[in-house]
């Protein structure tokens, strides 16, 4: 069964600190602990070390839009 | 039928400033005890989920709708005469559920101008094991489609509306929020309403001597979830619009007005044609 990640960072980097998170794991949907500090991954990053693999990386052309602010950072969506 | 109301203002300019940044301003316990119970014997009665005839019972409107601590900051916000609520929603849920998904309500519209508000009423004690609203501060200025967010699950900086009987909630309607996972068993009431604007914005709230806007802090608690000093760009621009001067809000950009840095002047790029106190 496919798991999923979703990670919304504070920019568009894979060291970025994570802003939400959610997962689904043997088709259980999880939004992780209420504390931050006790999310599995504190990055992109560190969840690319332990076996995720990026499927989706942020869309950058709202971003350029300096009017308004899109949506919540940037979601990276990964798969393991 | 609609009716406006009108009373003192109860927030001053920095009240102002701190509901342009977050979107919500929470009052703790200001409905009597008596009056929170008579809401509960209503609900319980009346298990409606919008249940409107309520704004027909006076001790309700007295002293809850037109409750003075309540109007007050409704007025600061909206102005004088603003409208009263014409419908009436409670969220009556038996728990415990799990969280929601973040969303806005229906007609949410984003950014600086504020011509309604939408308050939550706790009737009773809402502690965080009973899954009370959570909110995500400063949202309304984040656009995004309501029926798009709903993979976004914990949010870092997100505010759980934990609050003492008798607490009411104000909040910019365009607020992502939702109601959170509870873990014990109880019924939970959670009404809510809107007040609208009937009057152009100007400056009519409390006028406290020493506030000046020129050192003002617009910079909202990290995180902000924008690009870096589009934070106090958003509260700025809507402080002035509130004030009734948004056609005075420009930016020169750099470390110019209303960037809160360290100065021995007056910012450069604050606008001149503004009173400073």
């Amino acid at each position: 069964m496919q798991d999923i990640l979703y990670l919304h960072t504070r920019v568009n980097s894979l060291t970025s600190d994570i802003l939400a998170m959610r997962s689904v794991t043997n088709g259980q949907i999880s939004d992780g602990p209420e504390n931050p500090d006790d999310w599995p991954y504190q990055s992109v990053l560190e969840a690319i070390r332990d076996g995720w693999r990026v499927i989706k990386f942020p869309e950058l052309a709202l971003m350029m839009d300096e009017s308004r602010t899109y949506g919540l950072g940037f979601e990276f969506i990964l798969e393991r | 039928m609609k009716s406006t109301y009108d009373c003192p203002p109860a927030l001053n300019d920095n009240a102002i400033i701190e509901f342009c940044k977050t979107g919500f301003l929470t009052l703790e316990q200001v409905v009597d005890d008596a009056t929170n119970e008579k809401t509960i014997e209503y609900v319980a009665k009346n298990t409606a989920e919008e249940p409107v005839e309520i704004l027909e019972e006076d001790w309700f409107v007295q002293n809850v709708v037109k409750n003075p601590s309540l109007a007050g900051a409704v007025r600061s916000l909206l102005g004088k005469n603003f409208g009263l609520p014409i419908a009436m929603a409670n969220h009556r849920v038996q728990t415990p559920q799990p969280a929601q998904e973040w969303h806005t309500d229906a007609g949410a519209v984003y950014g600086y101008e504020l011509n309604y508000l939408q308050v939550f009423y706790l009737p009773q004690e809402c502690t965080r094991e009973m899954g009370p609203t959570e909110i995500l501060p400063g949202s309304h200025f984040l656009f995004a489609h309501r029926d798009a967010m709903k993979n976004i699950g914990r949010i870092r900086g997100s505010y759980h509306a934990v609050a003492p009987a008798g607490s009411i909630v104000i909040t910019h309607y365009g607020l992502w929020h939702r109601r959170s996972n509870s873990t014990i068993k109880t019924l939970r009431n959670n009404l809510k309403w809107n007040y609208w604007r009937t009057e152009s914005p100007t400056r009519d709230w409390v006028i406290d001597p020493d506030f000046d806007i020129t050192k003002a802090d617009f910079n909202c608690r990290q995180p902000t979830y924008r690009q870096m000093a589009k934070d106090a760009y958003d509260t700025a621009e809507m402080y002035l619009w509130l004030r009734g001067e948004h056609e005075k809000f420009k930016l020169i950009g750099g470390q110019g007005w209303p960037l809160s840095l360290n100065k021995n002047a007056i910012p450069y790029g604050f606008p001149l044609d503004i009173e400073t106190s």
